[in-house]
């Protein structure tokens, strides 16, 4: 796989749009996960997921480990749950890591970015592959879907989930209103930065998986935009054709409130104008706020109530010491 | 496509008895200590699955084809569908057995809903619409296969692998009697796989007729002194003669009002109405004594009215014979005492009437343990191993003795 400077003309996203049913032969993956001599991992970051974790757990191992092998080992990244997330995780027979625990010289945050940063450390596999903890409705297909474009073509390096987004809400499940953050906010920002990734159906979906060699080159913001600082930059270090993405039909999952969005927002946002200003597209001419400001009604009147985001960036795993020790004895 | 499997059986069943027997004779011999602790795991995941999938669909297709993919993926080849419905696995005897152990599931969920069905799990329970009655029971019986096919678990007799409709989607039993058409003859013995009652012996025999009552009057009621019965009022007679009468001492018999919907406001016309009853009875005369009583008073009800009713049998369960389950039900009581579950007595199920009638010996086998109410419905996970080996163990007794043509 080639880096390039310029993003690549060639393949777009959306001819690089797969079926997830287009890899329902689990067989022919595990015998291709064989001759390509990879091995797979899979980790949930999670944070009080003790509801959805163990089904998670039971039906991505028994399937994709015991019955066809596809899959080396599932870990839970956990960032301090004070429900049962760790206990059940491991009696279904997960590898659990706390992620403070992890490279503990480099410091903690909380947020799920820096969970699924950690996990390069800990997890074991060539394909890394993450999904959500909070999906109702898991099977098979949401982790042999996202693996399948990666065993077959060895010019894809990032691929990620999308699907209808039903939500659960107190009224039932309603057939839309998933993906409000995209919408919104990310498509119009793609749109007129970057095209090329509006092409992504989802471009925040939480399952998506990569070859180790790319993502320990990638930074992690530790919050909301960990998913689009990786597109950023995998743009412009590979071209969007490094990049596939794979229908899952459907993914049912909790609903979260327009405040949480909008947190959720600010800091993807802020991850966005980041890259942006790294790679030269715009410049900032004053710094930025560093906390989401909202309003609350008190006796009759509006009161603003700031909460901190966390904006950290963690750098490429590969300029780690410890990383490169324990993963590239040779340069370390 | 039966007479043509038949011939390669019986070559297949001489091969295998020269040669690939000794697997499935170590294995049967020790059924006991066999590790089956992973299987356990692939029932939950399974039952996990197939409670997710949408039902009911045309011919519970959607579950249906999860069921043939996982059979495929399995490398099982001798796997047929109907037009009901059915899919069927056969595994070949090693021997010359022609007869078949039948083994079948229920699939399909009429009440369905996509929240209620997803499952939640801890680390002893699982908990979702449907799932002990309606996908734990298939997802038993698809790892039997896979089961039966890894390890060379083939028998005396040959087996056959059944997934049929569910009642809860197919009242009238159409797909499970359509099969009985095809391939009863062959059939020697039956065992109903089920999700729940994991210990329960169903001894206690029991009839029963669903029956449909419509109603069609000329006008509705108004308060006025003159004015004619409505259907709602004939109907609301008819429940209240029915359902005040005891028919024996013990009580066993009776007359359970199901649905009663009539006037308007109902997706009906205020000149009609319905009524659904279920009769039940434990001896074959007292059912049908009750039956000719209950479709008497039926008829009586629209004497003087200008009504018109119509009764129909929408189902029919005789009540069984008991004895003919007799050996079934001992194997079941060994199993169950080797895997240290304690049995009690349970009524008899509807497909194992059914294939009484047939003149087939039956019994029905729980998975596990559960309880379930209008909105929850919960199981045990740590009696799942237990209940797989149990299965294990009563489907290989029940495939002992000779062929039906020899009987």
């Amino acid at each position: 796989m080639k880096e390039s400077s310029q993003p690549s003309s060639g393949r777009s996203i959306l001819a690089q749009s797969f079926h997830s049913s287009a890899y329902r032969d689990k067989k022919r993956l595990v015998d291709l996960k064989r001759e390509k001599g990879v091995s797979i991992s899979l980790a949930f970051p999670t944070l009080n997921e003790e509801a959805t974790i163990a089904k998670e757990i039971l039906v991505l191992k028994t399937e994709l480990m015991e019955r066809f092998p596809l899959l080396d080992e599932i870990a839970v990244i956990d960032s301090g749950s004070n429900d049962k997330t760790r206990e059940i995780a491991k009696s279904f027979g997960a590898s659990v890591f706390v992620s403070s625990s992890i490279l503990e010289k480099r410091g903690s945050h909380r947020g799920k970015g820096e969970n699924l940063w950690k996990s390069l450390y800990v997890l074991k596999g060539d394909i890394i592959v993450w999904i959500d903890a909070d999906i109702t409705n898991i099977n098979p297909k949401f982790l042999y879907g996202l693996v399948g474009p990666l065993l077959e073509n060895d010019d894809i390096g990032y691929v990620k989930a999308f699907y209808k987004r039903p939500i659960r809400s107190a009224a039932g499940l309603a057939s839309s209103g998933g993906g409000r953050v995209t919408e919104l906010l990310i498509r119009p920002l793609f749109s007129l930065f970057y095209p090329e990734l509006a092409e992504l159906v989802q471009p925040l979906s939480g399952e998506y998986a990569g070859r180790r060699s790319i993502l320990e080159r990638l930074p992690f913001s530790v919050g909301y935009g960990v998913e689009v600082g990786h597109l950023i930059d995998l743009f412009h270090m590979y071209g969007p054709g490094i990049i596939a993405q794979v229908d899952m039909d459907e993914r049912i999952h909790r609903n979260q409130s327009i405040e949480a969005l909008s947190r959720m927002s600010f800091g993807v946002l802020a991850t966005f104008l980041d890259r942006l200003k790294k790679y030269g597209e715009i410049s900032v001419s004053r710094e930025l706020g560093m906390r989401h400001i909202a309003l609350a009604s008190e006796d009759d009147s509006l009161k603003v109530v700031p909460a901190e985001i966390s904006l950290v960036e963690r750098p490429p795993m590969d300029t780690i010491p410890e990383y490169l020790a324990k993963f590239h004895s040779a340069k370390a | 496509m039966r007479r043509i499997y038949l011939f390669l059986r019986r070559v297949a069943g001489r091969l295998g008895s020269v040669f690939g027997s000794r697997k499935a004779r170590a294995l049967l011999e020790d059924l006991n200590r066999f590790d089956v602790s992973g299987y356990a795991s692939r029932i939950v995941s399974d039952a996990v699955l197939m409670n997710d999938i949408p039902s009911p669909s045309s011919g519970e297709e959607l579950r249906m084809d999860f069921i043939r993919e996982r059979l495929d993926e399995f490398g099982i080849s001798n796997v047929f569908s109907d037009e009901k419905g059915n899919t069927l696995a056969l595994f070949p005897a090693y021997g010359s057995k022609r007869d078949f152990v039948l083994i079948a599931a229920e699939v399909g969920d009429a009440n369905y809903s996509p929240l209620g069905n997803g499952v939640r799990l801890s680390s002893s329970r699982a908990a979702g619409l449907g799932l002990g009655e309606r996908s734990l029971g298939a997802a038993a019986l698809l790892v039997f296969a896979e089961f039966a096919q890894a390890t060379g678990f083939h028998l005396d007799k040959n087996l056959l692998v059944l997934f049929t409709i569910s009642s809860s989607v197919d009242e009238r039993e159409e797909a499970f009697r359509h099969f009985l058409e095809g391939w009863g003859d062959r059939v020697s013995c039956g065992i109903i796989v089920r999700g729940t009652g994991l210990g329960i012996v169903e001894t206690k025999h029991v009839g029963s007729y669903r029956l449909s009552v419509g109603v069609q009057t000329k006008s509705h009621e108004i308060l006025a002194p003159e004015s004619t019965a409505s259907a709602a009022s004939i109907l609301g007679t008819i429940a209240s003669q029915v359902g005040g009468i005891s028919w024996d001492e013990k009580r066993t018999a009776m007359v359970n009002i199901a649905r009663m919907e009539a006037g308007t406001g109902y997706g009906h016309w205020a000149t009609q109405g319905e009524l659904d009853m279920e009769i039940v009875a434990e001896d074959e005369k007292m059912l049908e004594t009750i039956k000719s009583v209950v479709t008497g008073t039926i008829s009586k009800a629209a004497v003087g009215t200008d009504a018109k009713i119509e009764t129909l049998v929408r189902f029919r369960r005789s009540v069984g014979d008991p004895m003919r389950n007799a050996d079934l039900v001992a194997e079941l009581r060994s199993a169950l005492g080797k895997v240290r579950i304690k049995p009690a007595h349970g009524y008899v199920s509807e497909k194992v009437s059914i294939l009484n009638e047939s003149g087939i010996p039956a019994v029905a086998v729980g998975v596990t343990t559960g309880s379930s109410g209008p909105d929850s419905e919960e199981i045990d996970l740590g009696l799942i191993e237990q209940g797989f080996r149990q299965l294990l163990m009563v489907v290989e007794g029940s495939s002992k003795g000779g062929d039906r043509s020899e009987n």
